[in-house]
């Protein structure tokens, strides 16, 4: 364990430890705010639109997050586009995990019983209060566990990063057993950081459904 | 067009070795999770159960290339060279466990507790039980979910190219250095992958055909 209390290894450990953080919650909220109006414009009758939709949404779960990953690290610069690895990376895991989302959040919407929609109009909501006020609150009840879980998802693909130059948690472990040969001791260490995360995305989950449990009273 | 179809047979070489590794790795994780999930049946809160959970949520919650990395990186340091392929084996097997045990749980929870004990009234065996009564009904149960994880199992494939597999992404970034085309290489990779995972996706949507527990 000795190498663990080498300060310059600590901080390369913790220096990952921060930019996994930092990517993984940017994936998180925009992959969720971008999810929310394309679940809700799938609602509609079929269209030019909703058909790209759902184009995008079958390849981007089709195709493995790393090969989204290689095409935007090594295919935009053939195309003259210089992007730096990070918002590179970014756009990979957001385009991926959005699809995902997409999916939860629709079923969410189509889950919530028809009679609810027809209700909204009947007392004649407009089209924006009928999805904030009625659909949307619902919709989310019945796809937070898939959201949640799908956040851990998310986190644990972020390592995926490290295979495109970024100097993530994962990144900094491969480079500490590069000097160290100790590979054990780095990767349990890695592990009990992203069981944290995970255990963190679990209570906030609880915490959600607890507060939901509350308004349902 | 002239490098695709140089590259063709590579790929196609990768593109078998994806499936049989998928394959074998699906199986494996099924067969475990499905006995792991039968472990102490009906005693949920026994130390044999609480030890598979953590275990269960491990795996579920650790990166796969951080698992994979404590096997490939991790063997070697202990004596034990399990090779690329080895260690992509087991360090998927273990994380496919971990999900599909949390799958067959979740079948086997909707089985009232009664038809065990009606069984084991009946004078089975344990054993027989299982085998004859819970596992029949819990195979269709579980079938949507397993199979949802299986097609990611073959999408998942593409991580052991960081650890040298010669799986079919590890083909394609040798296609991107040698040729300098990612996008020839990254629609064909991808394009595989899709005629790979169609039959699944295909087979997932259809009705079961048999009755659900009755």
């Amino acid at each position: 364990m000795s190498i663990l209390l080498d300060p310059s290894y600590q901080h390369m450990l913790l220096n990952g430890l921060g930019m996994t953080l930092l990517i993984s919650v940017i994936v998180i909220v925009v992959s969720n705010l971008l999810a929310l109006p394309l679940a809700i414009y799938m609602q509609r009758p079929d269209g030019v639109f909703r058909r790209l939709i759902i184009a995008y949404s079958f390849f981007a779960r089709a195709a493995p997050v790393l090969a989204l990953l290689f095409a935007l690290y090594y295919g935009l610069p053939r195309l003259g586009i210089y992007l730096e690895p990070v918002p590179s990376a970014l756009i990979g895991l957001i385009f991926a995990s959005t699809a995902y989302n997409l999916e939860f959040l629709r079923s969410g919407f189509e889950s919530v019983p028809a009679g609810q929609l027809d209700a909204a109009k009947a007392l004649g909501l407009k089209p924006f209060a009928i999805y904030w006020k009625v659909m949307t609150p619902q919709a989310y009840r019945l796809a937070a566990p898939s959201l949640f879980s799908n956040a851990i998802q998310m986190v644990k693909g972020s390592s995926l990063a490290s295979l495109v130059a970024i100097d993530e948690l994962t990144a900094a472990s491969t480079t500490i057993i590069a000097e160290t040969y100790k590979a054990i001791e780095v990767l349990l260490v890695v592990s009990v950081f992203y069981l944290l995360i995970a255990a963190v995305i679990i209570c906030l989950q609880y915490l959600y459904e607890s507060r939901q449990r509350l308004h349902r009273r | 067009m002239e490098i695709a179809i140089a590259w063709l047979p590579r790929l196609l070489t990768a593109a078998v070795l994806t499936i049989a590794l998928s394959a074998v790795i699906f199986t494996l994780s099924a067969l475990f999770g499905l006995l792991l999930s039968l472990v102490h049946y009906g005693r949920e809160k026994s130390l044999a159960r609480k030890g598979i959970e953590a275990f269960s949520a491990f795996f579920r919650s650790v990166p796969e290339l951080v698992v994979l990395f404590l096997f490939f990186f991790g063997g070697p340091q202990i004596g034990i060279d399990f090779g690329p392929i080895g260690s992509t084996i087991i360090a998927f097997t273990l994380v496919g466990i971990a999900f599909d045990y949390q799958v067959f749980k979740g079948a086997l929870a909707t089985i009232p507790f009664g038809q065990y004990e009606a069984g084991k009234a009946l004078g089975l065996s344990s054993q027989t039980v299982f085998r004859r009564i819970l596992i029949p009904q819990v195979l269709p149960l579980a079938r949507k979910g397993w199979i949802t994880y299986a097609i990611g199992t073959v999408k998942r494939m593409s991580i052991a190219s960081a650890v040298s597999v010669s799986e079919i992404l590890y083909v394609t970034k040798q296609g991107i250095a040698a040729t300098n085309a990612p996008f020839t290489f990254l629609a064909l990779a991808v394009g595989l992958y899709i005629l790979i995972v169609t039959p699944l996706l295909v087979f997932n949507e259809r009705k079961p055909t048999q009755a659900m527990a009755r």
